[in-house]
């Protein structure tokens, strides 16, 4: 089995999931950070995405959705502190793409500044949700 | 006769068993509430530390110059108050709000405009009805903290400071010491104090990769931080609140049962006195004939 490290998510209500990972792949504030083991201690601001961990050889992975925060990585622990995380099991596809849709025609309807940030930040966290489904359920 | 007497005390103690029940009820409840609180609170611990002492690194390091930071004279003051919605809870929201409004008045003494904040039925009830300025309540929060309603009043507060309509902001709230103790504590909020994260000395040790620069992860991890520390406060309130009501709630249901068995006992010894005066009655009755 390839290297692996430690992974912890965690939000400010608990620890959200806790585990061993090969890989883990992380959507950052500038682009996508893809961490293996070993990786040179980091902090880095994230954004509402989908993390997917790939959690042994054979390629079986998770996926969670997430919220704002950042990430620390140091000594083969992934620290990743979000608002908020659902893994892919939990997602309700119903209630996810219908938040979607939701999120979409008020963001085309905003005009006020504070308004349309907030409605961009809903539907970015839609996205995450329904990107974190099994391909199975989409 | 005596039996009235009797009467009236059945009806006393039935009406305080019925009280007692409550209380028992509400005890219970507050001790279930206060055990998942505090578990919550336990929860969020790790989440906070950590961020914490990244902020700590990201002080010590980079120079800090947020705005969130400035101290600028203070000409108009907020006071967050945090109480509870309900009542029953013993002295602990007398003894947030009697802090709260020592605190006020000394604000306003010095000159200063001041607001209050309130989180919460009975902080809001008690300044606005003695003609204090609410700026904003929150009076649904029914003793539960989340990191929504962290991220809500936390905003808030921000959003105020950096409008400059307040220029410090102030939270009264209730430590969490133990079950039996809750102590008020009025710590400042805003502007951030420097002294407030965490030194350079458990900052020490790694040196990372900082994506963005740290300057700009600074300014993304501040209102982060500040929500986190909101968050933590409503969260340690909220356990005060549940605790201080399963305490007083315990003590009343106490007092209850000792009203109950002095009543009883008086009851007894009435009804006795009774069927003795009757006896006589009876007796005395017979030997006249």
């Amino acid at each position: 089995m390839a290297a692996s490290f430690n992974v912890v998510i965690t939000t400010p209500d608990a620890t959200a999931w806790e585990g061993e990972a090969v890989s883990a792949t992380i959507p950052g504030l500038v682009g996508y950070l893809g961490i293996w083991a070993n990786h040179a201690p980091l902090v880095a601001a994230t954004v509402p995405g989908v993390v997917t961990l790939r959690t042994d050889d054979a390629g079986s992975e998770k996926r969670l959705a997430v919220g704002d925060g950042f990430v620390e990585v140091s000594d083969n622990v992934v620290n990743l502190m979000v608002d908020t995380c659902e893994i892919s099991s939990e997602v309700d596809a119903d209630r996810a793409r219908k938040a979607f849709e939701r999120a979409k025609e008020r963001l085309e309807s905003m005009t006020a500044d504070l308004d349309r940030e907030r409605a961009r930040l809903a539907l970015s966290r839609a996205r995450a949700r329904l990107g974190a489904l099994d391909d199975a359920r989409r | 006769m005596a039996g009235a007497g009797v009467k009236l005390l059945n009806k006393r103690i039935r009406s305080v068993k019925n009280t007692q029940q409550i209380t028992k009820a509400m005890k219970m409840v507050a001790a279930s509430k206060l055990q998942r609180s505090q578990g919550r609170m336990l929860a969020a611990r790790p989440y906070s530390r950590k961020l914490a002492e990244l902020m700590g690194q990201l002080a010590a390091k980079a120079d800090i110059e947020d705005p969130l930071f400035e101290k600028r004279p203070v000409e108009r003051r907020l006071f967050v108050v945090i109480t509870s919605d309900k009542g029953l809870c013993g002295s602990y929201n007398m003894n947030v709000i009697k802090m709260a409004h020592k605190a006020v008045d000394a604000s306003i003494e010095a000159g200063v405009e001041t607001s209050v904040y309130a989180v919460g039925k009975k902080g809001a009830a008690f300044f606005r009805k003695r003609g204090y300025t609410v700026w904003q309540s929150h009076e649904d929060f029914s003793g539960e903290a989340n990191s929504d309603r962290g991220r809500t009043v936390g905003d808030n507060a921000v959003e105020s400071f950096l409008g400059r309509t307040f220029d410090e902001v102030r939270v009264v709230y209730s430590q969490f010491v133990s079950t039996m103790t809750q102590r008020p504590a009025d710590l400042p909020l805003l502007p951030i104090a420097p002294e407030d994260t965490p030194d350079e000395d458990t900052a020490a040790g790694q040196d990372y990769i900082w994506e963005p620069s740290q300057e700009e992860m600074f300014a993304v991890l501040l209102p982060l931080y500040l929500r986190n520390r909101v968050f933590m406060t409503l969260s340690e309130a909220f356990t005060s609140e549940h605790a201080a009501r399963m305490t007083s709630m315990s003590a009343a249901t106490e007092n209850a049962g000792e009203l109950i068995s002095a009543l009883t006992m008086q009851r007894n010894r009435e009804r006795q006195a009774a069927i003795t005066s009757e006896l006589l009655d009876i007796v005395g009755g017979a030997n006249a004939l």
